[in-house]
């Protein structure tokens, strides 16, 4: 479709293992379309941050592979982009905010350096301008008294402060595309639902696009149109949020949506599904969800499941779901 | 951050006084009466005695060690038995050649060992690395005096570039004194060079490694702004610790290579003084040595300081 | 590091792995060969002076050529082996031992610590070569005048790197279930702190032999080593010294024995640290 902002087909992303490469994102494709917000969802290690850090080709050079398919955002293919035209998308057109806020402000420049950093590359303001500008970024994104938290450094802002200074960040260049990188995993509950209320209003008021990743259903459901759903490096489920919600077809969104902490309930860590994401490194026969899922068939070990049609504009990883098709069960249900 | 400055001064005292001590028994180590080590088995009994009230070997222990930090209050080192010169002066007639020599050298480490390091970390894996690291660890393996020796036939003696031998103070022009001091300089470099990339490189990996990098990427800064801008100063905050390390390695380095170049600074002093069993020029040159040393370390904390934020306001 | 059977077989494939490792153990085995077996490797005795062959340059009856004196360059070198890894060897035991018991005490009993510690600091305030040459100086030039004098330089480095694992060690849980469960100090000592800095305490043992080797040499080429005509590498340097320029073969060779017996060491050292210290510290 031609307006779709962003588009990955096939992409394959593999890194240098102890034995040779290992594959972290495998045949991954997702569509994006302009002031669309798409949330990505699955357990840690699913190969959402990879994907998301594939756009940019943020990957470290030394140890991963040059990824394979196509990622073409507003006409052009980033894997071929020359690092020049990639630099001049970075931070303007696509920008990026992580998990980590404690971490991903450098602890050596003022917080106006890092803002201004931004503006005077792209858009070349000098320093008073883009010292002003980042003033006004951190009113916007709501830091009280902005005016002199601007000068200090990021050790003495709390992790929600450092997270809206990354916000300005990405904000500053009022980019069409925005990834949200597990935006609020490394924070308290309340700190994250004043982020996500943040975000929120930003997309709206500057009309961006957003991929929001988390593997919090709850984060997503608020949040998202459409959801990728992945598991073990694969996209097993994609589909509107609202069907996804009412109707799951994979086991493993499922067990995802099952393990939404209910309010009455304490809300720790989730309640998670039994086992653990397998190994990249190791080679799984068939379904990958398989070792895992509760419904799993005979034929499902046997031969790596296709993503399927699942009805109006979704799709999924479980031929034994989509295909009507009865054949006797091997696991416990 | 004054606090800080203040603290760390306190903390350096009992270290002075401890120093102090430690290098007070040193003379208590001579195997035997020190008075006559001192003097020489072969020396008349009346030498022998005048050597002892000399050093007021004749007195308790204790009254000794509180006259030594009496005298040592006052400013008062002791004084030379071969040179017939207070050490103070001793050390400070000599102090231009070994700070001539230790800051020319210092100049040439700091640039080479940490731009070395940078290179090797940011082409981790490559052949430039594999190269600077061997290079590396050429430089902390190979003896400097060696070096000295091997350098001394091939630049001076068959190119004949630099002089082999000698120094000439600064005050008599600027090319005499660096051609007399570079050859030497260097040699002592080496060591340092090799350790301090060593360094340069672990620590600039582990800030390639950081968050922010990947930060400073996705906002479009260039390669070059990256290294130079965002990874640079971090990697500077582990490398500054080591610099009280490379200051110390530095001045014990030049001990051996005053000697090969016959360079009359303070290192040709001590082992003057320690041929010569002249015991109180080698006590009181190792006591102005540690002295300097433990304020340097507390400068090298200072500017460690200035250097993180975190430390600075934290 | 407490390690079953199996933890020590990965340790040791992964160091058999190790590039560093392998090419500085194949250095250092030759010269432990050397050192073992030199009366069978050097022709001549080193000592013995023979003025009729004195100045030759290498051929094949002196591989090394000879020295002033006439004595077989290599025969020198050879036998020379043996009294720089010895040194190495005794200093980074030595250095190893005390360092560890220091480090541990200090990190187990605190008002031991503020004391030690600045001790350390008051060591560490001159050079380790300098504070080397003042102690052999004052002990005499003997073997174990050098080995003295190079440990006591190295312990300070030594204890606080052991003090500073041992610390960490302190702070995990099974120390504290070990001090409620009623362990006495000297147990906690030896049964959790000191096996847990084993690795940090290897790797800079291995430093450390690598420094002495290098120190030990600067100490007889400044004239306050064991003293001649004991073929030590730095003697044979510094005794060539006047001879260098015509007969540069007198002090090429002990120079390059020295650099590689460090550089072996090093390298051993390196592949240590990259496996059992993965923090990547360099000390000196
Ligand atoms: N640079 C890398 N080198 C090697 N392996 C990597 C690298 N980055 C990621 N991986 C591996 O790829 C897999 C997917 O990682 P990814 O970070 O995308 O997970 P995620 O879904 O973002 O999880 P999380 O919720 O923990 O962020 C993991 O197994 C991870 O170990
Ligand atoms: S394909 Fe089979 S194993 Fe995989 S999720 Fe579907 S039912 Fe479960
Ligand atoms: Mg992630």
């Amino acid at each position: 479709m031609s307006d779709d902002l962003l588009k990955i087909d096939n992409l394959t992303v593999q890194f240098r293992g102890d034995a040779g490469w290992i594959t972290a994102v495998d045949d991954v494709s997702l569509t994006l379309r302009e002031g669309e917000t798409l949330g990505i969802v699955g357990e840690s290690g699913s190969g959402k941050s990879v994907t998301a850090l594939s756009i940019l080709r943020l990957h470290t050079a030394a140890t991963t592979r040059h990824p394979t398919g196509r990622i073409l955002y507003a006409g052009k293919d980033m894997l071929a982009l020359t690092a020049r035209q990639l630099r001049a998308v970075r931070g303007r057109e696509i920008a990026m905010i992580f998990q980590d806020p404690m971490s991903s402000l450098n602890p050596v420049l003022t917080i106006s350096d890092q803002i201004s950093e931004t503006l005077r590359l792209h858009q070349g303001l000098d320093a008073a301008a883009s010292r002003q500008r980042a003033v006004e970024l951190l009113e916007l994104v709501r830091i009280p008294d902005a005016k002199r938290r601007v000068d200090e450094y990021p050790h003495r802002l709390s992790g929600g402060m450092r997270q809206r200074v990354m916000i300005a960040i990405a904000i500053a260049c009022r980019p069409r595309l925005l990834i949200a990188d597990e935006p609020t995993t490394a924070l308290d509950v309340t700190i994250q639902a004043q982020i996500l209320d943040l975000l929120r209003e930003l997309q709206s008021s500057l009309g961006m696009s957003v991929i929001l990743i988390s593997h919090d259903m709850g984060v997503i459901a608020e949040f998202a149109r459409r959801v990728v759903v992945m598991y073990a490096g694969r996209v097993v489920e994609t589909a509107p949020v609202k069907d996804l919600f009412r109707q799951p077809v994979h086991p493993y969104t499922e067990g995802l949506l099952a393990a939404i902490p209910k309010l009455d309930v304490d809300v720790t860590r989730l309640p998670t599904i039994r086992g653990s994401i397998p190994d990249p490194a190791q080679a799984i026969q068939g379904c990958r969800y398989g070792p895992r899922c509760p419904v799993v068939l005979k034929q499902c070990l046997v031969e790596a499941p296709a993503l399927l049609p699942a009805g109006p504009a979704r799709f999924a990883r479980c031929p034994p779901r989509v295909t009507p098709r009865v054949a006797p069960r091997v696991g416990a249900p | 951050m004054w606090r800080g400055v203040i603290y760390r001064l306190l903390q350096a005292i009992p270290v002075v006084v401890i120093f102090a001590v430690l290098v007070f028994m040193l003379l208590q180590l001579l195997p035997g009466d020190p008075a006559v080590a001192i003097a020489g088995s072969e020396a008349t009994p009346e030498a022998i005695d005048r050597i002892r009230t000399q050093l007021g070997l004749d007195r308790p222990l204790l009254e000794q060690l509180l006259s030594w930090f009496n005298r040592l209050a006052h400013g008062d080192f002791g004084k030379s038995l071969i040179l017939n010169q207070s050490v103070v002066s001793a050390v400070v007639e000599r102090l231009p050649v070994t700070l001539s020599l230790a800051f020319l050298s210092l100049m040439i480490t700091l640039p080479a060992g940490i731009s070395l390091g940078v290179l090797a970390a940011y082409w981790r894996n490559t052949w430039l690395d594999s190269f600077v690291m061997v290079t590396a660890l050429l430089g902390v393996s190979m003896p400097s005096f060696w070096l000295g020796i091997l350098s001394v036939i091939l630049f001076s003696v068959t190119l004949g570039w630099l002089p082999p031998a000698g120094y000439v103070p600064i005050t008599q022009g600027l090319w005499p004194w660096f051609s007399a001091l570079i050859q030497p300089a260097v040699v002592l470099a080496l060591f340092q060079i090799g350790f301090l990339a060593r360094i340069t490189r672990s620590a600039m990996l582990d800030v390639l490694d950081q968050d922010f990098i990947r930060t400073a990427r996705a906002k479009g800064v260039d390669e070059w702004h990256t290294i130079t801008k965002h990874a640079f100063r971090n990697t500077l905050i582990p490398v500054v610790t080591v610099t009280g390390i490379i200051i110390s390695l530095l001045i014990g380095g030049s001990v051996v290579v005053e000697q090969v170049f016959a360079l009359p600074g303070i290192g040709r002093l001590i082992v003057q003084g320690i041929l010569a069993r002249d015991y109180p020029l080698v006590q009181g040159t190792m006591l102005i040595f540690g002295f300097s040393f433990v304020m340097i370390n507390v400068l090298v904390d200072i500017v460690y300081m200035l250097v993180d934020p975190r430390v600075r306001f934290g | 590091m407490q390690l079953n059977p199996r933890q020590r077989y990965r340790l040791l494939r992964k160091l058999a792995r190790h590039r560093s490792f392998r090419i500085g153990f194949f250095i250092v085995a030759i010269l432990v060969l050397a050192a073992v077996l030199a009366p069978l490797i050097a022709q001549y005795d080193p000592i013995a002076m023979r003025i009729r062959f004195r100045f030759r340059p290498p051929q094949a009856a002196f591989p090394f050529g000879t020295d002033q004196f006439g004595r077989d360059v290599f025969s020198r070198v050879v036998y020379g082996t043996r009294l720089s890894l010895w040194i190495g060897l005794a200093t980074a035991l030595a250095s190893g031992v005390f360092g560890a018991f220091l480090g541990v005490l200090s990190a187990q009993y605190r008002r031991f610590d503020a004391l030690l510690m600045r001790v350390m600091d008051a060591l560490m305030a001159v050079p380790a070569i300098l504070l080397a040459i003042g102690l052999t100086a004052a002990l005499g030039p003997h073997t174990s005048s050098v080995i003295i004098a190079l440990s006591v330089a190295y312990i300070p480095r030594t204890a606080r790197i052991v003090r500073g694992s041992a610390l960490v060690t302190r702070e995990l849980e099974f120390i504290e279930a070990a001090r409620v469960a009623g362990a006495s100090g000297l147990r906690i000592m030896l049964k959790h702190l000191l096996p847990n800095a084993m690795g940090p305490l290897l790797v800079q043992s291995t430093f450390v032999f690598a420094y002495a080797i290098l120190a030990e040499a600067a100490l007889s080429f400044l004239g306050v080593g064991p003293s001649p005509p004991t073929p030590s590498w730095g003697n044979i340097i510094s005794e060539g010294r006047d001879h260098s320029v015509q007969a540069w073969w007198i002090m090429l060779f002990p120079g390059i024995a020295i650099s590689l017996a460090t550089l072996g060491m090093n390298l051993l050292g390196d592949g240590l640290r990259d496996v059992l210290d993965p923090r990547l510290k360099v000390e000196t």
